[in-house]
């Protein structure tokens, strides 16, 4: 009965530790921190919701390396706005203020101090809310900045602007905007056609947004339709930002007038405005050259390939009932839409212009793997897939995708073309295991069962 | 647990103090160096270095400086403009040089920094010169 107690109190304590090394890892990850070099600032984030009434210190600190020269620094708290690229616009105090201004609600505890080479110094930001705030978001930057040296010539200085966006808490967030232009650049033979979108947040707190544009020919017929990944920013209330879309003809198109329409839409795809334009074609519009062109015959086989080889479309015999002249290009991350949950884009994407519909017999698509794509997936070829966007059902397909990791090779089997991506799987270890950790579960429930009866077992014995 | 505050680090090209700025020979004049970037616990995020000139005097031109302050009056005809691998910009108000996403260990990208000359442009001798401030500014975006 002893022994029994023992192997099953073993059990019990195997199985624990079973599930404690299955969490661990998750606990004891931590950022990689380098050493400073030049000015270092850290706290460059001040994005929390806040209180009417409410009170808080905001730490940061700030640093040059040992082999920089000693400074002065100088920090001011300023209204912030932005540039139509998204970049941060530091106000003068001269300025307009806006009514989501947080500057006057924020002071530091300084204004400036020297440096000194490889010194550690910290400023803390206050931020009192008065209890009027009112709703939505208000925004300010903190600029730290060091002298620039004065002496002929061009002199230097470095700065770090740390956003401060600061929500108020339990109040109506308006997130609405409008489109305040569409303007098409001047249509040039063998260039693209720039779409810009100009979108203005009217609403009371800041969001990202992304853009669809659809461009059709005089008869109304749709020739594209171009996706805008999400802003890598937020836009804060009253500022505009501009999308860009690129359209690339899959042909050559004729003079006349074309429209453009152009959707602004949350992330979650929540439409917020959309609007129509023209621009006028005067002149046969010839696309810009294809990264590599073939003529598809019904009775030959062919390949598509890039002059460096890396991506490449192998048709067999009888795969196209017409003759179809194709075109490869590449195709820019910023018009791609989001990769599909567990999934990211990695850096090769092209379009395969000149099919419509399903080929009659399977292409082969082959891409070697670039550095980027590898650093994509941390060194591990195994986790990349080749994924089609397919523009009638406007989503991803993730295609079965052979990989050749001796030659960083991959390769997949499709009888649509359109547009490719080369994406990465989410890494085993970034998942969790919730199979592995409910039969642990389960396990660890039977073995304290078995402990308590063989202890119950024990005290009658 | 608590997640680590977010930092960021730049270390800027260094000052020009020798720039032969004259009309003749090709145009316009550049001068390269090099600026690093390192972020820490910014998954995810956006980054960028812009680049601007602050000071409403010289405003983006390279303007005479008599080594106590500006002469207002006397500055180069064309504003400076700097190249990184983001684009170009134009001083003053400059724009974004550097973009990225997510933590970066110092990462180094080139800068240029390129001034036109012309020929109606002042001389000016010693101990006067012209000088510009040009500021780097990096941060991380919500």
């Amino acid at each position: 009965m002893k022994h029994s107690t023992t192997i099953a109190r073993r059990i019990s304590l195997l199985v624990l530790l079973s599930l404690v090394s299955a969490i661990m890892p998750s606990f004891f990850a931590v950022s990689a921190v380098s050493a400073a070099r030049g000015l270092t600032v850290t706290g460059v984030l001040l994005v929390t919701d806040v209180k009417p009434g409410e009170t808080l210190n905001h730490k940061m600190t700030v640093s040059i390396g040992d082999g920089d020269a000693a400074t002065e620094i100088g920090v001011t708290v300023a209204e912030v706005g932005q540039a139509e690229d998204g970049t941060y616009i530091v106000l003068s105090a001269a300025e307009e203020s806006s009514v989501y201004s947080a500057r006057s609600l924020i002071t530091v505890d300084r204004s400036s101090f020297p440096l000194q080479s490889g010194q550690t110094q910290t400023v803390t930001a206050t931020a009192k809310i008065p209890s009027s705030i009112g709703e939505g978001g208000r925004y300010a930057i903190i600029s730290i900045q060091t002298k620039p040296v004065g002496q002929p010539g061009v002199g230097i200085a470095s700065a770090v602007n740390v956003p401060v966006y600061l929500t108020v808490a339990n109040t109506n967030l308006v997130h609405k905007g409008e489109i305040t232009g569409i303007s098409v650049g001047e249509p040039s033979a063998g260039k693209p056609i720039e779409v810009l979108t100009s979108f203005r947040n009217m609403g009371n707190h800041h969001f990202k947004v992304k853009g669809e544009v659809t461009v059709s020919d005089p008869n109304g017929k749709t020739l594209d339709t171009i996706h805008v990944a999400p802003t890598g920013t937020s836009i804060i209330p009253t500022m505009t930002r501009r999308l860009n879309a690129t359209f690339i003809p899959r042909g050559v198109l004729p003079a006349g007038k074309y429209s453009v329409k152009s959707k602004v839409m949350l992330e979650d795809g929540a439409i917020l405005d959309e609007h129509t334009g023209v621009f006028e074609i005067k002149q046969t519009y010839v696309p810009p050259p294809a990264a590599a062109e073939t003529v598809l015959r019904p009775l030959a086989a062919a390949t598509l390939k890039t002059d460096d080889g890396r991506i490449s479309v192998t048709f067999p015999q009888g795969a196209a009932v017409g003759e179809a002249h194709l075109g490869l290009r590449s195709y820019s991350r910023d018009l791609l839409p989001s990769a599909p949950e567990h999934l990211k884009l990695a850096a090769t994407f092209f379009r395969v212009d000149g099919l419509n519909g399903l080929l009659a017999k399977q292409a082969t698509v082959a891409v070697k793997c670039s550095p980027a794509d590898m650093e994509a997936a941390e060194g591990d070829a195994s986790r990349l897939v080749l994924a089609r966007w397919d523009e009638s059902d406007q989503r991803w397909y993730v295609i079965r995708t052979a990989v050749d990791t001796r030659t960083m090779a991959l390769s997949a089997r499709t009888d649509q073309l359109g547009i490719w991506a080369v994406m990465v799987k989410d890494s085993p270890s970034s998942r969790v295991p919730w199979a592995g950790l409910s039969v642990l579960a389960v396990v660890a429930v039977v073995c304290l069962g078995i402990v308590l009866f063989v202890s119950v077992r024990r005290r009658k014995d | 647990m608590a997640q680590a505050a977010p930092s960021l680090s730049i270390t800027a090209p260094s000052d020009i103090s020798a720039w032969a700025l004259a009309p003749d020979g090709s145009q316009p004049k550049t001068q390269s160096g090099t600026l690093s970037v390192t972020t820490t616990s910014a998954d995810g995020k956006s980054w960028s270095v812009a680049v601007s000139d602050n000071n409403s005097v010289t405003n983006g031109r390279m303007t005479k400086h008599d080594g106590a302050s500006y002469v207002s009056g006397t500055k180069l005809g064309t504003p400076m403009q700097v190249v990184g691998p983001a684009g170009t910009v134009t001083l003053p108000l400059g724009g974004p040089v550097i973009t990225g996403s997510g933590n970066v260990t110092s990462a180094n990208y080139i800068i240029t920094f390129s001034q036109r000359v012309l020929w109606s442009d002042a001389v000016i001798t010693g101990p006067s010169s012209y000088r510009l401030s040009v500021t780097f500014s990096g941060s991380i975006q919500p």
